[in-house]
């Protein structure tokens, strides 16, 4: 039963407040604009929900972001196959988990056929974006490197890093004595996590609890950044546990409405001049695809049939080292440092592009170390004692490339909490992808080797646990070829627009929190331009 | 540029209607095993003697009957025991937090985690019997270690990739373990090695013997080097 009694017009109904929606939100509503933002989970309240000082606190953080009815959360993959889909749903989305790591693109990602003659180009320039890249970082108060101990590798830059650098923990200092006798250049990763008192929010204290929530706010999730200076504008409205089920189309082929579930399981309607999708790269397609319709049967803005397609995620190689002395990994930010050395696409490899390198110092504490010591008895009790504190690891970013045939579809028989077909999630590596993740294993190990590690060991590949998913609704300028325009206009509805991963045509090897908010920051900016010609 | 593969084309539907009817097999044989698994508890002789277990819980525990009880805390003590390594189960009980009255506290509040463990020790010891002849708790302590041993590697086995007949095979030997209660055991000592680590590894005791320092909150941890 569809309540029509309270529906009311916004100027923009925004699916979704994460890393796309939450700064959509503020940008349109600082324009003027009225916004009403969906968003599927609950808005947490750092000081009360994300208390780390009781010592069942690493349990109770392995708990925290996971939906009340653990269907919320269901997606399948082909049989046999395993796929981590790792997100958060609620207020901030999945930069309530993130770990703040805020590298730009590089120049060259955004060209790559051009370059390498693989994949795409993108429909606009690492020019293009710089200056939204300039706007998201002093929003978020981006600490990072400059000078002598900057990254080689970083685009150029219009301004510096809003606040400076962390410094490196124990950790870190043993793998970069490794990087340092490679060559390699093992900097601090630009962190959206203020190294001084940031618009209210106190500096980072070195708690190390990024990826359970910070009690304090010294993360710069969107939750504390963007969204309370949204709602500042008094023009923005955000429904939580609304689960958006359809998008309407009007007679005139443009999008009307949005139909959402409550957590009371009651459905409504809320009608918008524009729409944008910002779920992330699986919920973005998932709901076009059930939002299909006589006009569009293969699912909303489909005429392209990439709806869902090119699902690319980045390759996480993990390699870990144990070292002598002790170097306490959960002190200081979870991600300790980077190495862009191998980003560019190198000859010699004999496959298209590259990896970008991560030091992983997330979950050190007791409980975390004993599950990776297994056993019991005696024999755990000393490998215990032998790993913790004494090991670190390194994850990768490694650049996919765009599948035609990995991709989101609907769950022909599973159903979630609400009855609605879960995702299904096809993706598999290709040739250029295996080649790469060997080359990855091969160059962690190095590092560790050259650091001097008493051991060496891998998880290898780990489909998903990256984290980063990009590609299900693709940008360009051909309607054959691509989704959206190059400002995340849907080229067949022209008042629905996409604003989150799923609009990248190739996946880089940054994380995306900072691209997916830089081209909302952009994407806004459209659809204001738009309003004011009265095009919407 | 790239060719598009026809999404909404003749070849494109058939393509999905054969992955729809696998898709609805799969989860047909699925719900296939759930029912057949659930029989295969319900039938077995561990269920029979669950049902007729004494249901009075030892003084001063919320919910383990003692049996319960006294199997729980030999497996513990084996699990962490105290040893030259350092603290274990032991030092827990004198510090006057023994894992034993953790596990029941959590028990009492959690149905499932209750019967979990009333069909555990019993399948345990169903287990113990059959080689034995006697109870888990009436073996030395080399004997309840070389359980613990066989049930480890029994679980290795099961979780080794092979052949696709050789997982078919298994699947279906996990309804006769389900029944014999090996199964059931199996699981049972992977749970409470978890509970086990979750209450040992969040106490004080333990975080003094690794030098942790406790939770990272409130005050964070100012200085990046290690302590010591």
């Amino acid at each position: 039963m569809i309540q029509r009694a309270n529906q009311r017009e916004a100027d923009v109904v925004v699916i979704g407040c994460g890393a796309g929606g939450g700064v959509l939100a503020k940008e349109l509503a600082e324009a003027g604009l009225s916004v009403v933002v969906l968003e599927a989970g609950p808005r947490y309240e750092p000081q009360r929900d994300y208390r780390a000082d009781a010592n069942s606190f690493e349990a109770e953080g392995r708990a925290r972001f996971m939906p009340d009815d653990e269907r919320h959360n269901r997606y399948s993959t082909p049989p046999g196959k395993w796929l981590a889909f790792n997100r958060a749903k609620g207020v901030g989305g999945s930069t309530l988990r993130y770990l703040g790591i805020s590298p730009r693109l590089h120049e060259s990602d955004f060209r790559v056929r051009s370059e390498d003659g693989v994949a795409d180009d993108w429909p606009i320039t690492y020019q293009d974006l710089e200056p939204y890249y300039t706007r998201v970082e002093y929003e978020l108060g981006v600490a990072g490197p400059s000078g002598a101990v900057a990254n080689p590798f970083e685009p150029p830059r219009s301004k510096p890093y809003p606040t400076a650098a962390h410094p490196f923990n124990a950790a870190s200092k043993a793998l970069k004595r490794g990087a340092d006798r490679l060559g390699l250049h093992l900097v601090r990763e630009p962190l959206a996590i203020p190294t001084q008192p940031w618009h209210g929010r106190p500096a980072c204290i070195n708690a190390g609890v990024c990826y359970v929530g910070c009690s304090i706010s010294a993360k710069s999730s969107i939750d504390v950044t963007y969204v309370p200076r949204a709602l500042a504008t008094g023009r923005v409205e955000i429904r939580t546990r609304a689960m958006a089920r359809e998008i309407v189309l009007a007679a005139d082929g443009r999008a009307r409405s949005v139909v959402y579930i409550d957590a009371e399981r009651r459905e409504h309607e809320i009608a918008g001049r524009a729409i944008v999708v910002a779920g992330n790269a699986v919920e973005t397609p998932r709901l076009l695809l059930m939002s299909a319709s006589s006009r569009f049967p293969d699912g909303l803005a489909n005429s392209s049939g990439l709806v869902g397609r090119y699902f690319t995620e980045h390759l996480a190689v993990f390699t870990y080292g144990r070292f002598a002395a002790r170097i306490d990994p959960w002190r200081g930010t979870p991600s300790g440092g980077f190495m862009q050395d191998h980003c560019a696409t190198n000859r010699k490899n004999g496959f298209a592009r590259g990896w970008t390198m991560i030091v992983t110092n997330s979950w050190h504490w007791p409980q975390a170390v004993a599950q990776r010591a297994g056993g019991w008895g005696t024999d755990h009790k000393n490998r215990m004692r032998q790993l913790f504190g004494h090991f670190t690891g390194l994850c990768s970013n490694g650049e996919q490339l765009p599948d035609l045939n990995n991709r989101v579809t609907l769950d022909p028989v599973e159903r979630d909490n609400f009855g609605l077909p879960i995702p299904h999630l096809t993706l598999d590596t290709g040739e250029n992808d295996r080649a790469m993740i060997r080359a990855i294993g091969a160059r962690q190990r190095e590092v560790f080797e050259a650091a001097g590690a008493l051991e060496i060991w891998s998880d290898g590949y780990l489909p998903g646990m990256a984290s980063h998913y990009t590609g299900t609704c693709r940008m360009g300028n051909d309607p054959a070829t691509s989704v959206v325009d190059a400002w995340g206009r849907a080229h067949d509805v022209p008042n629905l627009f996409i604003g989150d991963g799923s609009v990248w045509v190739t996946s880089g090897c940054a994380n995306p929190a900072l691209t997916i908010s830089a081209l909302a920051t952009r994407i806004a900016e459209g659809i204001v331009a738009r309003f004011r010609r009265r095009e919407i | 540029m790239h060719q598009v593969e026809a999404g909404h084309g003749s070849i494109g539907i058939e393509r999905r209607r054969r992955a729809a009817v696998r898709h609805y097999i799969g989860s047909w044989l699925k719900q296939a095993e759930r029912t057949a698994s659930a029989w295969a508890v319900a039938i077995s002789p561990v269920e029979a003697t669950v049902r007729s277990r004494a249901m009075t819980a030892r003084p001063g525990l919320a919910c383990f009957n003692a049996e319960e009880a006294a199997l729980l805390e030999i497996l513990v003590d084996l699990i962490l025991p105290s040893d030259d390594t350092g603290p274990g189960a032991s030092d827990l009980a004198r510090a006057g937090r023994p894992l034993l009255h953790t596990l029941d506290g959590r028990a009492a509040a959690e149905p499932r985690r209750r019967a979990l463990y009333a069909r555990g020790v019993v399948a345990l010891n169903r287990v113990v019997r059959a080689r034995f002849g006697r109870a888990f708790s009436d073996l030395d302590r080399a004997e309840q270690l070389t359980v613990l041993r066989s049930l480890d590697e029994r679980r290795a086995h099961w979780s080794a990739a092979n052949s696709i007949p050789a997982r078919v095979l298994r699947r279906a030997s996990w309804l006769y373990y389900r029944w014999t209660g090996l199964y059931v055991a199996v699981e049972f000592l992977s749970t409470v090695v978890r509970e086990a680590f979750q209450a040992f590894y969040s106490d004080p005791v333990s975080w003094q013997w690794l030098q942790y320092d406790g939770p990272p909150m409130p005050g964070g941890y100012p200085g990046l080097e290690p302590r010591r």
